[in-house]
């Protein structure tokens, strides 16, 4: 049976966040539900964390000059905790989401209530965000910042710079979502989202610099990130967070982010238009 | 034993069939897990543009001992990635009845269900990388290397399967054991590196503990200094006889206390 997307009716903003928080708050009690695993979950992410922390250490111990880069010791510690924080923060799971309604066939359903869909899955991930900004992320972040003031009484920026990277990681998220969003409409096409997410988180963990610093590339490719969006999704708010870019740099950077939010929202509308049209779901 | 090859070789077709089946499905998870090795590789030869060698240890090894460490990973989880059912629902939904009801060994049927062909993508990425050292002399082949090779490999495999076994036969007593498993399982990302850079906590838990140092770093050190083979692949070979021992046990104890789910 072909379906038809359900026209909304436009509701004032009050209304629509009425209508949408419930999505937001259930996903946080979601993850509040299985209190214990989750902490293990959360304990166990930590490990890449830890890997390479104690990699960069043996990099540097092994490096004849101080700065790899540009980046000291210090600022690549930095670097990768904030990279960690940032992508817990912004990571959504849209793919899977859309995957397994697909595969329940739930999808239908989803449709046709009078509600959007695409609304809905931006407000389930945002009680993501806002769960992950309570945990791990500020726990963490208050840890490094604590120990770093001790050990090197080194204060966290100033306040002006922790702003420009929150509104940053606001404008990642968007980006994050709509990528995300694009991505889980491949689950239309197979049904296997567990590897499809795989896929998507090896190379997200790449490309955005959770491994290392997008400076760390030869010119050349360095020149391709410049066309892509995933620069935008994780490297440009931790170098904000550094204070490793001038003023006029950071407007810029945050001007590439809403570009991308524009080009990958034409570009997700299209795609679900087109998947919408062809949808088939079994049973009644 | 010969029913079980007969049994074995059956779910085998069978999983051929499936395969054929769904290839985007077996594409997808292959480019899956090869992509988020071949990245580690990708960024090993970044950071060596930078330096010349890591603790005393040259690009060229370091790109042995990680490529090492893929094969028996991929081995085990080729073999055995239906183990993660038991920590996942098998107790919770008392969906382990079933393997209670036939006559034949439980361990036997639970990794029979499935073969995982995502892991095809974890064994190119590290023969690819154990080629690449054969062919840059990183290491040298020879009669007693290649046995060595092949024993290590597949008592890296046992250390797997059975760390995994063990992690997960909890679920018989806690009925849900994923996180935890999954705790145990990723600490083995510690073991592609050297395990110079470590501090001694972690170390010891890698070496005792959940002793993935064993399947890893040990054995590749020593093909690539060719010293203390008793103290490498003769120490992997005991501890997996011992690890594999200890989960079998729990298991088979695990088995005893199974109550099925439901009213």
């Amino acid at each position: 049976m072909g379906c038809e997307v359900v026209s909304v009716k436009k509701r004032s903003l009050r209304q629509s966040l009425r209508i949408y928080k419930p999505f937001t708050i259930g996903r946080i009690q979601e993850q509040l539900a299985y209190k214990w695993s989750f902490y293990l979950f959360i304990f166990s992410s930590m490990f890449s964390l830890l890997v390479g922390y104690y990699l960069w250490r043996a990099i540097y111990q092994s490096s004849s000059s101080e700065a790899l880069n540009g980046f000291t010791q210090n600022d690549m510690i930095v670097y990768i905790f904030m990279s960690f924080i940032t992508s817990n923060l912004v990571r959504v799971s849209v793919t899977r989401d859309i995957g397994n309604d697909v595969v329940e066939g739930t999808i239908a359903m989803n449709l046709v209530k009078p509600i959007n869909y695409q609304v809905r899955l931006f407000f389930s991930s945002l009680g993501n965000v806002l769960f992950r900004f309570l945990m791990p992320g500020l726990p963490i972040w208050l840890v490094m910042s604590i120990v770093r003031y001790v050990n090197l009484g080194e204060l966290p920026p100033s306040p002006i710079v922790i702003v420009s990277y929150l509104v940053s990681v606001c404008l990642s998220f968007g980006i994050m979502f709509l990528f995300d969003f694009c991505f889980g409409l491949l689950s239309f096409y197979t049904t296997y989202v567990w590897g499809l997410n795989l896929a998507k988180q090896a190379i997200l963990g790449f490309l955005t610099g959770q491994l290392i610093p997008l400076s760390f590339f030869p010119e050349a490719i360095q020149r391709i990130f410049d066309f892509l969006p995933f620069a935008s999704m994780n490297y440009i708010p931790v170098m904000i967070y550094l204070n490793k870019m001038p003023l006029e740099r950071v407007i810029i950077s945050m001007g590439i982010q809403v570009i991308w939010i524009i080009i990958l929202y034409l570009i997700a509308n299209y795609f679900w238009k087109r998947v919408t049209k062809r949808i088939t779901v079994l049973g009644g | 034993m010969r029913r079980y090859f007969h049994l074995y070789r059956v779910f085998a077709t069978q999983f051929m069939k499936s395969l054929v089946q769904s290839k985007v499905d077996f594409i997808i998870g292959l480019l899956g897990f090869f992509l988020s090795q071949m990245f580690g590789i990708v960024f090993l030869s970044l950071v060596f543009k930078q330096i010349p060698s890591l603790n005393g240890w040259t690009f060229e090894q370091l790109v042995f001992i990680y490529g090492f460490a893929q094969i028996p990973r991929g081995i085990d989880h080729f073999l055995t990635d239906n183990i993660w059912m038991l920590a996942m629902r098998y107790v919770i939904r008392g969906e382990f009845d079933r393997f209670l009801l036939r006559p034949i060994n439980p361990f036997f049927q639970l990794i029979c269900d499935k073969f995982q062909a995502d892991a095809v993508g974890e064994l190119i990425v590290g023969f690819a990388l154990v080629v690449f050292s054969v062919v840059n002399h990183t290491v040298t082949v020879t009669p007693v290397n290649v046995l060595l090779f092949m024993i290590s490999v597949f008592a890296g495999a046992l250390i797997y399967t059975s760390i995994k076994l063990f992690f997960a036969s909890l679920a018989f007593w806690i009925k849900d054991s994923i996180a935890i498993l999954q705790l145990a399982y990723e600490t083995a990302d510690f073991a592609k590196y050297p395990l110079s850079i470590y501090p001694k906590g972690i170390r010891f838990i890698l070496t005792y503990l959940i002793p993935f140092a064993f399947v890893a770093f040990f054995p590749a050190s020593y093909f690539l200094t060719g010293e203390n083979v008793i103290m490498t692949i003769g120490a992997e070979v005991l501890i997996a006889g011992i690890v594999w021992i200890i989960a079998y046990a729990v298991f088979r104890k695990g088995l005893t206390v199974y109550e099925s789910a439901g009213n």
